[in-house]
């Protein structure tokens, strides 16, 4: 089994070398400096869903509605500026998401109601609030500093998403692979029967994760709305697939307890160059779409053989 | 199929819920609305309502299978482009209808050969195909709805009679009434509520569980290829974004009629009251000018009511 995994690591890494290569030798459009940015860029607001997402597959659950939640974060956010709260909009983002959160986990772990009908009552009720606060308009807002420090301003040639992406890792890495939370969600996700036995509090460690993804969900919004400064209802339509997809790519098994951050990070990279090539040959964003599909469910399969 | 069932007021409730839950809102509009109790506003309730009730008795088989199907929506969606496209290519819909059915069936086949051959959990396999046919579904139409303009298609599915009923509900009771045999006079439709109870037990006691699972699949698909014609008849056209809320609105159907979200326990009578249910809110809510963003919001929240409801009457556990 160890070995299979072990190919299958070195399969991924070897394609996405191999894609990486054949791109850079073959299109001078993507090894050009200012595409590799517009990468780093691209994959901000996807690596953060992934992230969240990494640690719910990991506790065996899934969160459908991470998109929707942070559109609507996103919503609430730029309605805030709009009336005038100034920086109390990131408050409001922040509790927006993980209110979200919350009744996601209550709904999971003290309803027992599995993961992917929970979210999917909170992705439509999510999406209905998003519309409702918009009325299907786009909204806009003036905050140029708030902007700057979530999306378009830069540190160092770094761009403020990408900081921000590459803090959360750093801090999510460090919960997952150092801390006694971490050890709890790969033991609760690898089987929450003997993990309760063992002492371990399931239940918390379950809210804990979903009400983060929400919170993390809302930093989503904010980055959305900075980004292009106004807020629509569907601003982050489609993000739970390529979340998911990320996480499924870097090798985290579905059925929990298994997987790893870092997997998941060369997953988003993955996912970030083949959405990025994808667009510079010209390839319709719905072909993508088609493709990614196929592509999870394959490397879904592929990570069952691998394991048998 | 649970063992010393608790005479609990949840349980009473949540069986109680889809007949109670109708008839309120049945009151609710009528006494708001004089509209509402016109027979040509009730007949075009049930008429609207066909595509989702053919499909929620289909997400009823899956179900009770321990599966889940998310690709509903957008599968329909693209087999209703994919009728208007054959239809605009000079197909007779004598021809092109069963050939969405069948492409329904494939696409059954598909979702359920994943789950149980390729062992991977459902929602994801749907999720992926979801993916797939909406991408499908835009680049078939450029994003643009395909008129349907075949006039005889458009009658015959929508507004013909046969014996004073409405096709369109000829065909829902015709599904029902298959189904319904399916479920209670048949071994298949037996082993496919022990399978969703008990994989294991009923395995053990020589049920293809495998089997069953990809047939409810596959129904669900064909069923899906029913709604998509009835739909394409209703609007006159095939659109990529035609039934936004069709996936949410049959799941939520099943689940108002009292099933088990694991499997093993659901009841194509009480989905039929779901789909109801949901049809006459969304069609009651709009004669009261609710705001559409607004219904979804509200209808989530009842399902959100449905879910808790049955966990509470379950117990809490897997039951």
């Amino acid at each position: 089994m160890t070995r299979a995994r072990g190919l299958a690591d070195a399969g991924l890494l070897l394609a996405f070398g191999a894609l990486v290569l054949l791109l850079l030798l073959w299109s001078p459009a993507f090894r050009a400096p200012e595409n590799i940015m517009n990468i780093g860029r691209g994959v901000a607001i996807l690596g953060l869903a992934a992230f969240a997402m990494t640690f719910v597959i990991l506790l065996a659950e899934i969160d459908l509605s991470v998109g929707a939640v942070a559109s609507a974060s996103g919503v609430v956010a730029a309605l805030a500026l709009a009336g005038g709260w100034g920086w109390l909009a990131v408050p409001a983002a922040l509790l927006a998401g993980a209110a979200f959160g919350v009744l996601n986990g209550l709904l999971t772990v003290h309803a027992a109601v599995p993961s992917f009908i929970a979210t999917l009552v909170s992705y439509f009720i999510a999406q209905g609030a998003a519309l409702t606060l918009t009325g299907g308009q786009t909204i806009l807002f003036e905050a140029p500093t708030l902007r700057a420090a979530f999306a378009t301003g830069s540190v160092l040639g770094l761009n403020a998403a990408l900081l921000w992406l590459l803090a959360a890792f750093a801090v999510l890495w460090w919960l997952l692979a150092r801390t006694r939370f971490g050890a709890h969600v790969h033991a609760v996700g690898g089987g929450a029967g003997s993990a309760r036995m063992l002492g371990l509090a399931v239940d918390r460690i379950r809210l804990l994760v979903f009400a983060g993804t929400g919170a993390l969900m809302g930093l989503v919004g904010l980055i959305l709305i900075s980004r292009i400064g106004n807020a629509r209802s569907d601003g982050a339509v489609g993000l739970e697939f390529d979340a998911i997809a990320a996480v499924v790519i870097g090798g985290t098994a579905l059925s929990g307890g298994r997987g790893s951050l870092p997997r998941t990070a060369l997953g988003v990279l993955l996912i970030g160059v083949l959405n990025n090539a994808l667009a510079i040959l010209d390839v319709d964003y719905n072909l993508q779409q088609v493709i990614k599909g196929v592509l999870v469910v394959l490397v879904v399969l592929a990570d069952r053989w691998a394991r048998r | 199929m649970t063992a010393a069932p608790r005479p609990s007021g949840a349980r009473l409730l949540r069986d109680a819920m889809p007949v109670l839950g109708l008839a309120l809102l049945v009151a609710v509009f009528g006494l708001s609305n004089e509209h509402f109790l016109d027979g040509r506003n009730l007949q075009r309730l049930l008429v609207d309502a066909s595509t989702l009730m053919v499909v929620a008795f289909g997400m009823t088989l899956v179900i009770l299978v321990g599966e889940i199907d998310l690709s509903v929506g957008a599968v329909a969606a693209l087999l209703a482009i994919v009728l208007a496209r054959l239809l605009e290519a000079g197909w007779a819909w004598p021809v092109a209808v069963p050939a969405v059915l069948l492409l329904g069936l494939l696409a059954g086949l598909l979702n359920g050969g994943l789950t149980v051959i390729g062992r991977i959990p459902s929602f994801i396999v749907s999720l992926g195909t979801l993916a797939v046919a909406t991408g499908l579904g835009f680049i078939l139409t450029g994003a643009i709805s395909v008129a349907i303009l075949d006039g005889a298609f458009l009658d015959l599915f929508y507004s013909d009679r046969l014996l004073g009923v409405p096709v369109p509900l000829l065909i829902v009771l015709a599904c029902f009434a298959a189904l319904l045999v399916l479920l209670r006079r048949t071994r298949a439709g037996m082993e496919m509520a022990a399978a969703g109870a008990n994989a294991e037990a009923a395995r053990l006691s020589g049920v293809p569980v495998g089997r069953r699972k990809v047939e409810a699949f596959a129904l669900l698909g064909l069923l899906v290829g029913v709604g998509a014609v009835l739909a394409a008849s209703r609007l006159g056209s095939g659109a990529p974004d035609a039934s936004p809320t069709l996936t949410l609105d049959a799941i939520a159907a099943v689940i108002i009629g009292g099933a088990s979200l694991f499997g093993g326990r659901a009841s194509l009578p009480r989905t039929l009251l779901g789909a109801l249910l949901i049809a006459t809110l969304g069609n009651g809510m709009v004669l009261l000018n609710v705001h559409v963003d607004a219904q979804l919001v509200v209808k989530g929240l009842i399902i959100l009511a449905a879910v808790v409801l049955e966990r509470l009457a379950s117990g809490g556990g897997r039951a």
